[in-house]
């Protein structure tokens, strides 16, 4: 008994000698700081005022004031709203993700006939580079450029299939931040990046065409857009009313996906040009909001349910549709304009005007897509297309057998096999996501712009470094630090919640 | 398995032990002062000078200083220093730095040392003195010292047919010539490629029409003020309407590789600008250009000085790179030698040729070597590759380039003077005597290849002189605020009205409140 009991304590202090030095280096690094950062939230400590060359200075406990001036500062709201305008790219990332993985999940190693057509095409590729050498025309870095890459990816791809595919894909999941960020730098170049060497001659032609088309043709653009607007917040609206007629969506659990649903709506009512379309947006988002409201109190459910119930579902799909529904309300709006902006003047023979490239960086409205597309760029082929290329090898080839068995379309097999097996891994990289841009922004704000122009690119982690390490104010920026755990942390409650849920619904 | 681990943990120990064995300090058997400073080329020279100054006077102690390039970042440097381990002496960035350090009790007080070791507020310009003491005690003292203005390449307005800028001018007189200036250089170009100055400095505008950042207390921002909002405007107008000075997007739109100096420099070598607003230390890169541009067969620039405009009270900008002594350093009675360093001779001399702005003793201006400078000596480097040294022979070479130059400081410019009559760079063991005639003889070419650069900057040295004993005045600043929110919060309000997020009202409104709103936090926590 004895020896098994000594045995037993030996065991035990060797497990525990094995992760002594992992555990102090967790303690040290991190459970410390993080619990002395939350005290630090709830002080005055200012390194100017609290340093070891200042023992008779101590911090003092300011209870919330931290939290309260944190609340009460605009340019808080501001940084949060910029951090959420960068993740509206969230969702085409995700589904970038999602396109490249399911690309990548076939065979693209050539065949006999596949590769000769690959090699063909890379072939004409070759051919028509050249002759655009010989014209002239070739001579732009940006079109050789363009073709040498297409030539690499189809030969690749013909010779090594996916392999070469997905690891170019992943290439800037880990290329070094700061190397990448300073190359798109060079993209962005108002004259010499590739980018707006690439747009001018377009918007140039695009000019052209604006200029002689009808304003009024160019400006119904708007009202196509509040028609697809109307149409995708109907789908929502009837969608999340069918949800909660059968049972899978709660009376409570429908509250915050409806305000997912309306929130594009009500901003456009103020961003639009046209006071007609603003009234037009605001009724038809008001009648339906007050025909849910009045379906939910008034009718039955044919299959009751919790109220809680089918939140994840109806959360996610609302997200989606609000972000679809702010670029339809975008384009509107630049639809609307486009025959102002296109406007060529001529002064003493010296044309003005017209549809120019942006400013990229340097711009105020366009510093922050700017960086969103950046960011998109690195998210496609991140992380989330690995997790997704694993989750695709998991799906049932029987559930394939039995859709081809009901003689299913490419596309319904998508929609009614692929992604819904997909689901706890779509959640999971949604929630992630989220979580990361939250967390975002700052690598890119410190390289790229410095927060600017005018705090545009300015995040809510750029503005923690800069309050704690360039204004010194380190309880502050603790409680700026800890009200951005705040997020993260519900958000990960509503993974915890709802998202098992969602899976299995 | 726990043998295995054992012996992994003894392995690391091992190499901490010999990490820690190879520390750069350790390799030495005299104390060792760490310096934390740019990665300019320039320090290694200033401290292989420093070793031979330190050894012409048998009572200074004997130490070796190390250069840290790596922590040089203000936020560095404070982490560093609040922790405990900061580097014994750093650079700090002028007034605004050395109030921010001391606010935070970073800096050691060196009154007492610098009258002892004779460096204190007497022995640099008076322009610059409130940049280097507070409350009457003095913490730190320049490696340099600038005033800015604008160089002007003559020869572009030679081009156009038009007069040369005047040395004072005022704002409608800078306008005038801007928009004839621009007109003329981009006729004819589908894009304006030509602008007559890179920037104009927005506090030195409402600097010159007598506003002050803040009141006399420093208690409060003045900047939502008429003549804050009209240097604001006028900013604008210069930038967006007439096109004066590029906007950021044009700026940015020159896509050239920076060098020393920043793109600026380069891009008044192309002519891009006529005119960029810089200290005496841009000559360090357009000294190169100048080479460039002799090399390639191509017409010098003819280099001038201008002052800034102004709109009543002719002003410019001082400023200083001065050093520190760190209050928590091991080797403070050490580091206080080292800053009286910067006072000596051989400091301010190598300053002097360098060209590094303005020595920190303007006694050493008064110098044929500053007035009319001659070419410097080819990087160590290519003299290492052109005489073939072996490593063993590196620090011969190092006393050779301080001898050449002691030599080159004595030479009388208006006589005839040859390169022989100098300092020759010594023969190494492994060189013949017939192959080292004939490095002495390619050596000799390339040094007289570069005399007409050196020529074409006479005259031009006593201008910035001139600036710092008339028109400099030094950074505007409060001990209240941190210098960079300053900066951060004008930046920002202005970048606001330049992106017409604000009216020029609203954008020095805001200005003014938060930085008032700074300035209250710090009295409020900090009534002392």
């Amino acid at each position: 008994m004895s020896t098994k009991s000594n045995r037993t304590i030996r065991e035990f202090a060797t497990g525990v000698g094995f992760i002594v030095p992992n555990i102090l280096g967790f303690l040290t690094f991190t459970t410390i700081p993080l619990v002395f950062s939350m005290v630090m939230a709830f002080t005055n400590w200012d390194l100017k005022l609290h340093n070891m060359f200042k023992p008779d200075a101590t911090p003092h406990f300011v209870g919330i004031d931290n939290f309260v001036r944190l609340l009460s500062d605009s340019d808080s709201y501001k940084y949060l709203g910029n951090t959420l305008f960068l993740m509206m790219g969230m969702p085409f990332a995700v589904g970038g993700a999602l396109i490249c993985a399911l690309l990548l999940s076939k065979d693209l190693r050539g065949g006999s006939k596949k590769a000769s057509l690959m090699l063909m095409a890379a072939g004409l590729l070759v051919a028509s580079c050249v002759m655009l050498t010989l014209v002239g025309a070739g001579a732009s870095a940006m079109t050789l450029l363009i073709c040498g890459m297409a030539c690499t990816f189809l030969f690749g791809g013909t010779l090594g299939g996916s392999t070469v595919y997905r690891t170019l894909f992943y290439l800037p999941h880990f290329t070094a931040g700061v190397a990448t960020f300073l190359l798109w730098k060079k993209l962005y170049n108002p004259v010499s990046g590739p980018v707006n060497q690439a747009l001018n001659p377009l918007l140039e032609n695009l000019t052209g065409i604006i200029n002689n088309t009808p304003s009024i043709l160019i400006q119904s653009g708007l009202l196509l857009a509040i028609i697809v607007m109307s149409a995708i917040l109907l789908w929502g609206v009837l969608k999340l009313n069918s949800l909660w007629r059968d049972g899978d969506l709660g009376s409570k659990a429908i509250v915050l996906p409806m305000i997912f649903l309306l929130v594009p709506s009500f901003m456009a009512a103020q961003w639009f040009p046209s006071a007609i379309a603003r009234y037009a947006i605001a009724i038809i988002a008001g009648m339906l909001l007050i025909k849910t409201l009045f379906t939910i109190f008034t009718s039955k459910q044919v299959f009751s349910c919790k109220p809680s119930n089918g939140f994840g579902t109806a959360a996610m799909m609302c997200l989606f549709l609000m972000v679809a529904q702010f670029v339809i309300v975008g384009l509107g709006i630049v639809a609307y304009n486009l025959p102002q902006l296109a406007a060529i003047t001529t002064v003493e023979g010296v044309s003005n005007g017209g549809l120019t490239a942006p400013n990229w960086l340097t711009s105020y409205h366009w510093a922050k897509p700017a960086i969103m597309v950046m960011g998109l760029w690195g998210a496609v082929g991140s992380n989330n297309m690995i997790l997704y290329l694993a989750a695709l090898t998991n799906v049932p080839g029987e559930l394939y057998e039995a859709a081809d068995i009901d003689g299913a379309t490419s596309f319904q097999k998508f929609w009614n096999v692929t992604w819904p097996q997909l689901a706890p891994t779509t959640f999971f990289i949604v929630v992630m996501a989220m979580i990361g841009g939250l967390q975002g922004g700052f690598e890119m704000a410190r390289t790229m712009t410095q927060g600017g122009p005018a705090g545009a690119t300015t995040t809510l982690s750029y503005s923690i470094y800069t309050e704690g390490f360039v204004t010194g104010r380190l309880g502050f920026s603790a409680s700026f630090a800890w009200v951005l755990f705040a997020m993260v942390f519900s958000i990960t409650m509503f993974n915890w919640k709802f998202g098992s849920r969602y899976v299995n619904d | 398995m726990k043998y295995l681990f054992m012996c992994i943990f003894a392995l690391l120990g091992l190499a901490s032990i010999a990490t820690w064995k190879m520390l750069p300090a350790s390799k030495y058997d005299v104390p060792v002062v760490y310096w934390v400073t740019d990665p300019n080329p320039a320090r290694i020279e200033q401290i292989a000078i420093f070793q031979r100054w330190l050894k012409k006077d048998p009572s200074r102690p004997a130490m070796h200083i190390l250069l840290d390039a790596a922590n040089s970042r203000t936020e560095k440097k404070i982490i560093q220093g609040v922790s405990g381990v900061g580097g014994d002496t750093m650079d700090i960035g002028g007034g605004g730095g050395m109030r921010y350090f001391n606010a935070i009790g970073l800096l050691e007080p060196v009154t007492e040392f610098a009258k002892k070791y004779n460096y204190d507020l007497s022995t640099t310009y008076e322009a610059i003195r409130p940049e280097l003491a507070q409350d009457g005690e003095q913490y730190i003292y320049p490696c340099n010292v600038y005033a800015t203005a604008y160089w002007v390449d003559n020869a572009q307005f030679d081009e156009l047919g038009m007069k040369h800028p005047p040395l004072r001018w005022d704002f409608d007189t800078f306008e005038r010539i801007g928009k004839e200036y621009v007109t003329k250089a981009n006729k004819g170009s589908d894009r304006q490629t030509r602008f007559l100055a890179s920037s104009v400095d927005t506090e030195l505008l409402h600097r010159s029409m007598g506003l002050a950042r803040f009141n006399e207390t420093l208690t409060r921002c003045q900047l939502d003020d008429e003549r804050y909002i009209k240097a604001l405007e006028l900013k604008y107008k210069w930038t967006y309407k007439d096109h004066i000075v590029p906007t950021a997007a044009e700026a940015s739109g020159f896509d050239v590789e920076s060098g020393y100096g920043g793109p600026a420099v380069y891009l008044f070598s192309q002519g891009n600008y006529a005119m960029f607003n810089m200290g005496r230390y841009a000559l360090i890169r357009l000294r190169e250009l100048q080479q460039e541009r002799l090399d390639s067969g191509k017409p010098l620039m003819k280099l001038g000085i201008l002052e800034p405009p102004h709109g009543g009270f002719p002003i410019t900008r001082t400023g200083t790179r001065a050093l520190g002594v760190y209050s928590g350093g091991k080797n403070k009675e050490l580091a206080v030698i080292f800053q009286s360093y910067l006072a000596s001779k051989d400091y301010n001399m190598q300053v002097v040729r360098d060209a590094d702005a303005l020595p920190p003793n303007p006694k050493y201006t008064k110098t044929a070597a500053f007035e009319k400078p001659l070419p410097l000596l080819p990087p160590t480097t290519l003299l290492k590759t052109l005489f073939a040294y072996s490593p063993d022979e590196y620090s011969m070479l190092s006393d050779f380039r301080i001898d050449f130059y002691e030599a080159l400081d004595q030479v009388d410019r208006d006589k005839p003077w040859s390169i022989t009559d100098l300092p020759r760079p010594p023969q190494a063991a492994a060189m013949s005597d017939a192959a080292y005639q004939e490095k002495l003889a390619q050596f000799d070419q390339q040094y007289n290849a570069s005399l007409p650069t050196y020529k074409s900057e006479w005259g031009l040295h006593e201008r910035f002189l001139f600036l710092m004993d008339n028109i400099a005045l030094p950074a505007d600043i409060t001990p209240f605020a941190v210098p960079d929110t300053i900066s951060m919060e004008i930046r920002n309000a202005e970048a606001k009205y330049f992106n017409e997020r604000a009216t020029v009202e609203e954008a020095s409104q805001r200005a003014a409140t938060r930085i008032n709103a700074a300035i209250q936090r710090t009295l409020s926590e900090n009534p002392a």
